[in-house]
């Protein structure tokens, strides 16, 4: 297997508030391979969003990204070493803040955010602003950027683009709006593109108009994304390999046919319970005991394991990292899924060996989990 | 339980409209033009709800849904009578809540309550929760102070919180809590019916499930009756009895929650239900997917209002085209409407949506006309030439549909707003209503033709 597009290993970001520090991401790593569509999802609160605006280094104070590295084709968009007199400091061949703005963000790595009103400017015109974009990062003169961002608006599906170019957001739908972002974000023909819940704001027909538009595009362009969302559905949909975040950490990553099929975290399949189908008619749903607590202070062990139905003495003191815990490839995967093993951070799988089998279960909280989290500090 | 009968209907909804004056203010109304007076003002109402019938059965939960805009919320708020109707009448419990004002009209709000969506909004920051549980009491007159304070510990225990909360503040609660504290405040003054709107929609998955499951215990426990609104089809049909789909400020269909999932009648319905992407990476269920945008309810087309986006669009009873040549002449004119294509050269605009087969006759006259209308940039003329020629002249823009057909699951009754069901349609008109009238039943006795539809 070449080597992947994107690789983040370890990232740690914290932020650091007057109440104690928030362990946003707490240690993830992933790939993403050249024309890939790789899934990031979990519930809110569970640090997508952090690990996403890391990768382009756009984490603000008191937020800091503490350790770990991100190398995008090659490049060092974040890494540490050891300085000669052992202090840490940014790796020698980390880009600058420059270098990312000029080399990276927009041309290399585009974004594209959930709300698309929040992502335009509403007192310039659309066209405007993505013929602006163009001539920034393309070096193109401004008439071939008009002619060029008119040319984009088409190919994302805006009819009579030439007029709709001289309109400003307000005059465009919601789904129009996502499409005008999706034009801004292929402008550049980058390599990878970031879409941080694209959809999630949208009607069900215009989302199923945006996904068809993103399938269509990557084909043609075979631009790698890493898609934000907290919608199985959607991942189904969409992806080609998930990974499922919970509290800071990967908790699963499997190609997306496993994850729905032969889901190894208990998370990853409680949270596939828990949501109605439009296809059958569920009777009962099976929800998630509780709340995700905050990471200002996670649980102790693995963190899901006051909410997880499976959940041992074990699982208060050991914390897994994600091991792979297929027992053999599945006969089916290609040769490149042998690189790419299904892995999952739960101990009750044999890839850990921590007395899984031999422990005590807990009792997972009949109050619902309601004293997790934010109210236990609150008013006492 | 069969619709039809009288007595088990909590709710009653007639021909029910809603206007929005959009002229208000000193320069509401205004509308400049390119050509004198330059200035005029016009005063179109946007029609947000627009004859709606439909009943609501004691005990049942009816999900609404529809995209954002079709006027879900303002129907609910109609009902309500928190915003004027400007036509219709809605029936609770046999009394017409639009003939109420004042004090009858203040109690019998005790009957019906309401949750929204956003579950931050909806709660008083600077009130406890307890308190806030209580205050509906207090305003109807229930109980003494002691009294409400032990009935809002129970609900808050009920609702699945803990009643030692009761002096907690709403900042102190998640989202999911905080609606339970909504239901705990609509369950308080012991309510029949409650609109609950997008009530889960703002709630993460894992956390919508336990509100869902709550409320279906809540409403055993209670014989509450539900209007349940959301744009989450899945959500719909884990939660509803009955679903009534909403398009543009009109009921598009009515059925029974199974019959409407497996058996969809209406284009709108069938494309809502394709495009809802499916929690399974091995299901191939979506299929084509919506073209265009939803028109302005300023001016919603005539007949049926979905026509300017239904792929299967009726063709006009004056021409006899072949499926493909009108699904391609509806094609093409849609494309020039909304100028999605930039050739004006005849040849590639034939090859682009005529090339498998051609409308012939009259209809190709029109077609080449158009063509010509093309080639000479008048992009405006083309366009009206062919809306006039073949969408207006459709059934779908001459005539209001509405059908009753035979449902295929269940009995219950199968409203349907679509011309492709008038030939298999039991009822037709007026006796179609989606209503579950026992005096359509009493009427169809003085109306002879009705029974010959049946």
């Amino acid at each position: 297997m070449s080597d992947p597009l994107l690789s983040v290993r370890d990232l740690k970001t914290q932020f650091f508030t007057e109440d104690g520090t928030v362990r946003a991401v707490d240690g993830i790593s992933f790939d993403v391979e050249p024309g890939e569509i790789v899934g990031l999802v979990g519930e809110s609160g569970a640090g997508k969003s952090v690990a996403t605006a890391s990768i382009l280094r756009l984490v603000d104070s008191p937020g800091e990204i503490v350790d770990g590295e991100i190398v995008f084709d090659g490049e060092t968009l974040f890494g540490l070493e050891e300085g000669p007199d052992g202090e840490i400091r940014p790796h020698e061949e980390m880009l600058s803040e420059s270098e990312m703005r000029e080399q990276i963000r927009g041309r290399r790595i585009a974004i594209i955010f959930q709300d698309p009103m929040e992502s335009l400017n509403p007192v310039f015109t659309v066209g405007g602003q993505l013929r602006e974009f163009i001539e920034l990062n393309r070096d193109l003169s401004p008439a071939a950027a008009k002619a060029e961002a008119i040319a984009m608006l088409r190919e994302v599906g805006i009819p009579d683009p030439a007029t709709r170019y001289e309109e400003y957001p307000h005059q465009f739908s919601g789904g129009m709006r996502q499409r005008v972002l999706i034009a801004m974000a292929l402008a550049c023909e980058p390599d990878l593109i970031i879409a941080d819940e694209p959809t999630t704001a949208l009607d069900v027909t215009v989302e199923g108009q945006i996904l068809e538009l993103v399938e269509e595009l990557q084909e043609t362009y075979n631009t790698a994304f890493v898609w934000v969302t907290h919608d199985m559905s959607v991942v189904a949909e969409i992806c080609d390999r998930v990974n499922v975040m919970y509290l800071g950490e990967i908790v699963e990553h499997a190609a997306v046919d496993d994850l729905f099929y032969d889901t190894k975290h208990p998370y990853t399949r409680a949270l596939l319970r828990s949501m109605p189908r439009p296809d059958e008619t569920v009777e009962s749903l099976d929800p998630i005991q509780g709340v995700m607590p905050e990471a200002i202070d996670p649980p102790s062990g693995c963190r899901f394991h006051p909410r997880c139905p499976d959940a041992r003495e074990v699982c208060r003191t050991v914390h897994p990292e994600p091991r792979p815990v297929d027992a053999e490839p599945h006969p089916t995967e290609s040769a490149a899924a042998a690189d790419d093993p299904h892995t999952a951070a739960c101990v009750k799988h044999d890839a850990f060996d921590v007395g899984y089998d031999e422990s005590r279960p807990i009792d997972v909280d009949a109050t619902g989990g309601f004293d997790v989290g934010r109210t236990e500090r609150d008013d006492r | 339980m069969s619709g039809g009968q009288s007595d088990d209907v909590l709710l009653s909804v007639r021909d029910l409209t809603t206007h929005f004056q959009s002229d208000g203010g000193l320069f509401g109304g205004l509308r400049f033009g390119r050509e004198f007076p330059f200035v005029h003002r016009d005063a179109e109402p946007v029609r947000a709800v627009e004859g709606v019938s439909f009943d609501v059965k004691r005990g049942e939960t009816l999900g609404l849904v529809g995209e954002s805009g079709c006027g879900k919320s303002t129907l609910a708020r109609t009902i309500l009578r928190l915003v004027e109707p400007t036509a219709g009448s809605v029936y609770f419990q046999g009394t017409d809540l639009a003939s109420l004002s004042g004090e009858p009209l203040r109690r019998t709000r005790q009957d019906m309550q309401l949750i929204f969506q956003d579950p931050q909004s909806s709660l008083d920051p600077r009130m406890k929760v307890g308190p806030i549980v209580e205050e509906p009491m207090a305003a109807h007159g229930m109980l003494d102070a002691d009294g409400r304070e032990a009935r809002a510990k129970e609900l808050l225990e009920k609702v699945g919180l803990d009643p030692q909360h009761y002096n907690r503040y709403p900042h102190a609660f998640s989202g999911g809590q905080r609606q339970r504290v909504n239901l705990a405040r609509a369950l308080s003054v012991n309510p029949d019916f409650i609109v609950c709107d997008e009530p889960v929609s703002a709630l993460d998955v894992s956390i919508q499930a336990q509100v869902l499951n709550t409320m279906r215990e809540l409403q055993a426990e209670f014989d509450l009756t539900y209007l349940f609104i959301a744009h989450d089809l899945s959500v719909i049909r884990h939660i509803s009895d009955r679903v009534a789909v909403m398009y543009l400020g009109q009921l598009v269909e009515l059925a029974d929650k199974e019959e409407l999932f497996e058996n969809p009648q209406h284009p709108y319905t069938r494309a809502l239900l394709d495009a809802i992407p499916v929690p399974d990476p091995r299901s191939d269920s979506r299929k084509a997917t919506l073209s265009g945008d939803v028109p302005s309810p300023i001016d919603p087309p005539s007949g049926c209002r979905f026509r300017t986006r239904c792929p299967s669009l009726i063709q006009p009873a004056a021409y006899d085209l072949t499926a493909a040549a009108w699904s391609n002449t509806l094609a093409f004119q849609r494309a020039v409407r909304r100028r999605t294509f930039e050739t004006t050269d005849p040849e590639a605009i034939r090859e682009r949506f005529f090339a498998d087969d051609a409308p012939s006759g009259a209809a190709g006259d029109v077609v080449d006309t158009a063509i010509e209308h093309l080639a000479d940039e008048a992009w405006d003329a083309a366009a009206r030439l062919l809306t006039e020629s073949f969408a207006d002249r459709s059934i779908c823009a001459t005539d209001e549909p509405a059908y009753e057909v035979a449902p295929s699951i269940g009995d219950d009754r199968h409203y349907t707003a679509c011309h492709l069901a008038r030939e298999d349609a039991v009822a037709t008109g007026a006796d179609a209503s989606p209503a579950d009238v026992s005096a359509r039943e009493a009427d169809r006795h003085g109306q002879p033709t009705a029974d010959a539809d049946d």
